[in-house]
């Protein structure tokens, strides 16, 4: 190897090296910017809850907790009442949505909730929710037990392509 | 809240001892994963046991700056209580996500600097037909000692079978095994984002069973309905967390399979 050769291969290495900083460099940024994006949006996310979430207590409205199962050919729908009469409750499945409305029994929000002052107020679940995919409500099998509400329903078979 | 007579920093999180912690045989986790069945089953321990609270768990970058009123005291989020051989860790206010990795870290830690024996996990396993079925309870050990305590939970309760773990306890396994720490982890079949304290009661009987601390559950079935009402925002909460740490991987397939 002569001497420009071993010059010639150094200035390569060297090179290679500061292209291998920067881009590492470039990776950290990158990260460092993932973060700072994350944590904005997180931001906005809390912000958003705490509007809706006082916007509801003001109405003494709590949204009910609402579960999707994707058991394959048909759709489990939970809703979580704990503490309202069943019977009573309103539930509106479509197609394509589902909302629910249920008084709360007063003694059940004082034991879950004590003297809690946003809780004062508190007496209904109220809530619409869009459903993961399209089902055929006439085929809804509803189960009612314990606070909880059951659903299994179709799913929608697919509507047909337009050429 | 009493005065700190000690004080440790491990991975971000400050363990702030204020009573007398001794040297428990187990310590069992109550962090929040599906159907809440951990916190349930810690809350439900604490109160029957009548247990004491002796530290407290802190961070000012991966805890919101909250109190805990309890009777007019002022207490920390996240609380170890003790009383005999039994710790139970209670966690009232989830970290955010960033904080979930470094706190399991710091628990096995802390567990294997204290010289605990075996840290107990109560957990859910997220069955979308929970609603129509009882839940089962199944068992991982991270070591042949843990292996030798679920010995105790008999035949009808299973090993975990192959699958993904996403989520807290996920990182406190390999942690235990990384370190040589024995834990067992009681999962139990439940509704996968609403609080499940049936659930975390069939954990509390396989915990009775490793631990021989005998827990009666019938209150806690009893007020469930109210539970479920009060631990709502808890539940979403858990549910934004543990979706953000990729939960979602768990109703999937291992690539390798036994």
């Amino acid at each position: 190897m002569s001497y420009y050769d071993d010059v010639f291969d150094r200035v390569r290495r060297r090179a290679h090296r500061i292209m291998r900083d920067i881009l590492s460099g470039m990776d950290e940024m990158e990260a460092w910017f993932q973060s700072m994006f994350d944590e904005l949006e997180s931001e906005f996310e809390h912000g958003r809850l705490l509007d809706d979430t006082l916007s509801d207590l003001k109405r003494g409205v709590l949204r009910p907790l609402v579960s999707f199962n994707d058991l394959g050919q048909e759709l489990m729908i939970l809703v979580d009442l704990p503490g309202s009469d069943l019977e009573h409750a309103s539930i509106d499945l479509t197609p394509t949505s589902i909302s629910v409305r249920a008084n709360i029994r007063s003694e059940f929000v004082n034991r879950a909730f004590g003297q809690a002052s946003w809780a004062r107020r508190v007496s209904m679940y109220e809530g619409e929710y869009q459903l993961p995919c399209p089902v055929d409500p006439n085929t809804a099998k509803v189960n009612k037990k314990n606070g909880l509400i059951v659903i299994r329903v179709r799913k929608a078979s697919r509507p047909p392509v337009s050429p | 809240m009493p005065l700190a007579a000690y004080e440790e920093e491990v991975m971000g999180y400050s363990f702030i001892e204020y009573g007398e912690l001794g040297r428990p045989k187990y310590l069992v986790l109550g962090i929040p994963d599906v159907g809440l069945v951990g916190p349930i089953a810690s809350g439900h321990l604490v109160r029957t046991l009548g247990m004491n609270d002796v530290v407290g768990i802190e961070s000012y970058g991966y805890l919101p700056p909250a109190a805990v009123v309890v009777g007019g005291t002022v207490k920390y989020p996240l609380r170890i209580y003790v009383k005999d051989q039994l710790a139970v860790m209670v966690t009232e206010v989830m970290p955010v996500t960033s904080g979930i990795i470094p706190l399991s870290i710091a628990i096995v830690e802390f567990s294997r600097k204290r010289g605990i024996e075996y840290l107990v996990g109560l957990s859910g396993l997220g069955n979308p037909t929970r609603a129509e079925s009882q839940p089962q309870l199944y068992w991982l050990a991270t070591t042949p000692y843990a292996e030798k305590l679920a010995a105790a939970l008999g035949g009808s309760t299973k090993r975990l079978p192959d699958g993904l773990i996403v989520g807290p306890y996920a990182t406190i396994l390999k942690e235990s095994v990384k370190r040589g720490v024995n834990t067992l982890l009681l999962l139990s079949d439940s509704f996968v984002d609403i609080p499940d304290p049936e659930a975390a009661a069939v954990t509390l009987q396989g915990l009775s069973k490793v631990t021989g601390v005998q827990v009666d559950v019938s209150q806690l079935m009893e007020e469930a309905e109210t539970l479920r009402l009060r631990l709502q925002s808890m539940a979403r909460e858990t549910k934004d967390t543990l979706a953000k740490m990729g939960k979602g991987y768990e109703y999937r397939a291992p690539l390798i399979y036994s």
